[in-house]
């Protein structure tokens, strides 16, 4: 579909990578459209007064000034608590899926750094020939809808160091980009058009007022950033094994081990699988989201623990994260979309710009040593 | 999905959490990012306790015993039980035959209407909480300045102290959020002292490391008091008071350097701000008070801080609702008769008049079978109480006991009556943490299968007592809370909404004025190894759960984390013993015995021994006795002796 005939009579072209602009007010009445048909979820105001995203009721939840949420988009996909199926537990095995909705839902306003944390998780859930079909059950059935950020919502935000934000060239559905009083909606893929289509707003084709304008947010934007993290030197670090082992027993004695930096990242997707039983007739067998920083993760049956102590488990995050054959691996991705959600989770130093810059001036291990 | 802002059940740091939920169970956790104390972080525990509340292994429907099994049957036959037990004990023996425990665990609302239940309906005083087992929780008045003279620092200020003295703590796993501050005031610069007989996390930041014997922490405690008032000239009397505890006879005792206990006195003396964090390893000793009265006193004469960690959710708010047989709620003792009338007044039922007994008092009636029922609510004490075999015995002497709780719990395998309760997640209510903080806690969820919460269950059988008892609703109570007890006035559901987080009722930061009593004499602890049991044994965690493992054994996440349970050896020992790691080894104590394999461990003292509070197939209190501090009448288990033979 490349046009799109509007209320006003006018025809507005939808083709993709097009640049349209609506008011606020626009925007919700397509919002309101949309969720006659759709779920949308979207940002909302807690009652401590930050923002927490939930699927609404209604646009009235909505909380239009609001910054980012702590708590990562992937749990829109990727939830912390999961049922997987069921399975009887006389008798022959039988195992019966459980549904997956097939409702589609609208994710609106999600920052660059969880969009672009979208990509990697779709490409880990169908890599290595196996497609996780819980994930893409609702993936597949969701359109997203990221919000630009015209100034970093946390302090602690860091995605101009790893090509993660704060506006996005591709990977998003729709991107939306607040003018001040209007939005320019860049439209991305199909599932965009889908939204815009069945929003039924009064749509404009941006002019070049605005587009001048988006340049020049963009370029404000990153003058905002307050934290740095530098890649560059820890990769080349890490992936030559050269940081010293005193650096990691600082890091192993500081970490209580509580694992927020891993379920905080929208780049990590690791998860335990566990029974139970549901009732006398049937077991469920279900996931949740599990951490490398667990002194259980690599339990072994017979006791025995090869990563026992904190600070095997730190090292091995690093290494994990922060070396080259990751990015080899990962379509040349960092382990890292710089969303600061781990320099606000860890009570005790350990987020990835700390652990860059810790290496790169104290535990270098210098050529000949 | 719904989510709601609550306060975290795992703990008593009380951080910030927010609980979401889909379908009826809870999908996720999230931190607070503007949380005052909490700011965004939550430990292991908060991030996975969510899956206790999921769990099916709830007890489902009241179950009674009937034969030596349990039965299910509806609420109103087990109610109707529960008050005939009841009221059948009250005929015969009255209400001192009766005994109840709070719950560290439940609400201050659900507390305060378990007290009230047991003092106005059930005629008993005889109320306490399990605190006492690791925490240092007031029973007698000389210690009001921890809850009055604001002794206490902020949590939120913990990071900028310069000196920190750790002493009888595990801090990164009793309250990890609490312990991470002291970690980001190590990264800021501060000095850390830290003596405890083997070394615990954050021991490799620390400045001076004294790995002292067992039971000699009074001593050291009053040594460094008498270093400290060494150029005080107005304090001659004191420190003469304190002749005994010179270098040979601390270097003696402790097997320390007094060097460094010099180190550390002359850090104390700096005017900088300073911090003395105990914990469990102190409170499980049988010199507590005096303990205690070396602590206030050093940190009077530097003008330190003090920090007593707690370990459980609403420990403090227990305290502070009454859950004790001497005191009304706010630490006010029964027998002030002021504040036992205005108590009268407002229930217009009577108090009864006596101190009742507290929980060891309990358990030792019980065995003399003076004390014939019990109502225990939201703790194991099969489990948790010292000296496990005693415990389990006077359990089985009682004629009825009730049992009030989420999981079948060893303490509920010896019930007549099991009542399911529901979780935090389950109710509306608040906690206080362990900095008074008064914080709420907002449902998420139904209660699961036929659980009901604690508040509704007490009303219950309130109701079999009582012709019309008032409705009542947590609001409603805490109303009547805050008209009773001067720390919480004013505080009012409306209040804890808008000032999210924020009320705390007590002051913080702020100084001590007494002096406590000295002791002249050495206190010697009975329990010195000897040739039978030459070996001390120290029992501490080593996982992020409670004593009993109640919540974290019916997780996925925090299950797997208990340890398989080991005894840990120095290599020197072990050499002596003729052990290998790996080997089995039979503890043997006075009390009990434990086989548990051997694991080398070079930084605890040798001449000791350390077996994990809490493991899978067990706990370390089948070992240790129990013997009570005269003064605070809880008891003292540190130093247990034992000795180590092959499996």
């Amino acid at each position: 579909m490349d046009v799109l005939h509007c209320k006003s009579g006018e025809s507005v072209k939808m083709n993709l990578g097009e640049k349209i602009v609506l008011r606020r007010k626009d925007l919700v009445i397509a919002l309101n459209n949309v969720m006659k048909k759709m779920d949308v979820v979207a940002p909302t105001q807690g009652m401590e007064g930050d923002t927490h995203f939930k699927t609404i009721e209604s646009v009235d939840e909505i909380y239009w000034d609001y910054t980012h949420d702590l708590y990562p988009a992937k749990s829109f996909f990727f939830s912390q608590e999961e049922d997987l199926f069921k399975f009887n537990l006389k008798g022959a095995l039988k195992v019966e899926e459980i549904p997956a909705s097939k409702k589609k839902t609208v994710i609106f306003g999600i920052r660059s750094c969880d969009a672009k944390a979208l990509e990697y998780t779709d490409l880990f859930f169908s890599n290595y020939n196996y497609k996780d079909d819980y994930y893409f059950a609702k993936r597949d059935n969701s359109i997203i809808i990221s919000m630009a950020c015209v100034k970093p919502p946390f302090d602690s935000c860091f995605c101009i160091c790893t090509n993660s934000g704060p506006f996005m060239e591709n990977g998003y559905d729709l991107q939306i980009i607040d003018l001040g009083g209007k939005y320019l909606v860049e439209i991305g893929t199909n599932k965009g058009q889908d939204f815009l289509k069945t929003g039924k707003a009064k749509y404009v084709t941006a002019d070049k007022n605005e587009l001048s304008k988006v340049e020049e947010l963009k370029k404000k934007a990153d003058t905002y950033f307050e934290t740095v993290a530098y890649f560059a030197k820890a990769i080349i670090q890490v992936t030559s094994n050269k940081v010293k082992e005193e650096l990691w027993e600082d890091f192993g004695e500081a970490s209580i081990s509580c694992g927020a930096c891993t379920h905080l990242c929208p780049m990590c997707t690791c998860f335990d699988v566990y029974d139970w039983k549901e009732d006398g007739k049937y077991g469920v067998r279900s996931r949740c989201w599990d951490s490398c920083h667990f002194a259980g993760y690599t339990m072994e049956a017979s006791g025995h623990n090869p990563r026992g102590e904190a600070k095997e488990r730190v090292k091995r995050r690093c290494y994990h994260k922060l070396s080259y054959q990751y990015m080899k691996i990962n379509n040349n991705f960092h382990g890292c979309v710089g969303c600061g959600r781990c320099v606000i989770g860890c009570p005790v130093y350990l987020d990835i710009p700390t652990i860059l810059k810790r290496m790169r001036r104290e535990g270098l291990i210098e050529q000949g040593e | 999905m719904k989510y709601v802002l609550s306060t975290c059940g795992g703990c008593g740091s009380g951080c910030g959490i927010l609980l979401y939920e889909e379908s009826g169970r809870i999908k996720g956790v999230s931190p607070v990012r503007i949380h005052p104390t909490s700011k965004g972080n939550l430990c292991f525990k908060g991030w996975n306790i969510y899956q206790s509340v999921n769990s099916n292994e709830r007890i489902k429907k009241p179950l009674l015993k009937k034969n030596g099994t349990f039965k299910e049957v509806t609420w109103e036959v087990a109610i109707d039980s529960v008050v005939r037990g009841l009221k059948k004990v009250l005929e015969k023996e009255g209400g001192k035959g009766i005994g109840v425990i709070g719950s560290q665990n439940i609400t201050n609302e659900e507390n305060y209407m378990l007290m009230k239940f047991a003092r106005s309906v059930l005629r008993t005083n005889n109320i306490d909480n399990c605190g006492v087992f690791q925490c240092f929780s007031i029973q007698n008045q000389p210690y009001n300045v921890f809850y009055e003279g604001s002794i206490y620092s902020s949590i939120e200020k913990l990071k900028e102290n310069d000196i920190i003295l750790l002493i009888g703590s595990e801090i990164a796993k009793e309250n990890p959020i609490i312990g991470t501050r002291v970690l980001q005031a190590i990264r800021r610069g501060a000095e850390i002292y830290l003596i405890n007989p083997r070394k615990v996390q954050y021991g490799l930041f620390s400045n001076v490391y004294l790995q002292n014997m067992p039971g000699s922490e009074v001593s050291i405690l009053n040594g460094i008091l008498r270093l400290i008032l060494e150029d005080r000239k107005r304090e001659k009397k004191l420190y003469d008071s304190l002749n005994l505890y010179n270098q040979d006879f601390i270097e003696g005792v402790s097997g320390i350097d007094y060097e460094d206990l010099k180190k550390i006195a002359e850090g104390l003396k700096k005017k900088v701000r300073k911090l003395i964090i105990f914990s469990s390893g102190l409170v499980r000793s049988e010199f507590l008070s005096h303990a205690i009265n070396g602590i206030l006193n050093i940190a009077k004469f530097t003008g330190s801080k003090v920090y007593s960690l707690g370990g459980q959710n609403n420990f403090r708010g227990a305290v502070e609702m009454g859950i004790q047989p001497n005191t009304l709620t706010d630490y006010r003792l029964i027998n002030d008769t002021k504040v036992k009338k205005g108590f009268e007044k407002v229930w217009r039922r009577t108090i009864p008049n006596r101190a009742g007994l507290n929980v060891y008092e309990m358990l030792d009636e019980a065995l003399k079978f003076n004390l014939r029922c019990m109502y225990v609510v939201g703790e194991d004490i099969a489990v948790s109480a010292p000296d496990i075999n005693r415990t389990r015995n006077a359990l089985s002497n009682l004629d009825f006991l009730v049992v009030q709780d989420m999981f079948m719990t060893e303490t509920a395998k010896f019930a007549d009556v099991v009542l399911p309760a529901a979780s935090f997640a389950e109710k509306e209510g608040t906690f206080t943490n362990l900095e008074g903080r008064v914080q709420r806690v907002r449902k998420i969820i139904e209660p699961r299968f036929e659980s009901k919460s604690d508040l509704e269950i007490i009303s219950l059988l309130e109701k079999g007592f009582r012709k019309r008892p008032r409705p009542i609703s947590p609001p409603e109570i805490m109303k009547e809370i805050a008209s009773l007890t001067p720390h919480y006035k004013g505080i009012s559901y409306d209040k804890l909404d808008k000032e999210f987080g924020k009320i705390v009722n007590f002051p913080l930061d702020g100084k001590i004025s007494e002096t406590y009593p000295v002791e002249k004499r050495y206190l010697k602890t009975p329990e010195s190894p000897n040739v039978e049991y030459p070996y001390y044994l120290i029992s501490d965690r080593t996982s992020f759960c409670h004593n009993s493992a109640t919540l974290s054994k019916y997780s996925d996440i925090l299950g797997r984390e208990l340890s398989k349970g080991e005894v840990e050896l120095n290599p020197k020992d072990a050499r002596e013993l003729n052990f290998r790691a790996g080997q089995l080894a039979k503890i043997i104590s006075k009390n009990g015995e434990l086989t548990l394999p051997v694991k080398l461990n070079p930084d605890i003292l040798v001449g000791t021994v350390f077996i994990p509070l809490h493991f899978r197939t067990g706990n370390s209190n089948e070992l240790i006795g129990s013997k009570n501090d005269t003064k605070l009448k809880i008891a003292g288990w540190m130093s247990c002796i034992v000795r180590v033979e092959k499996a």
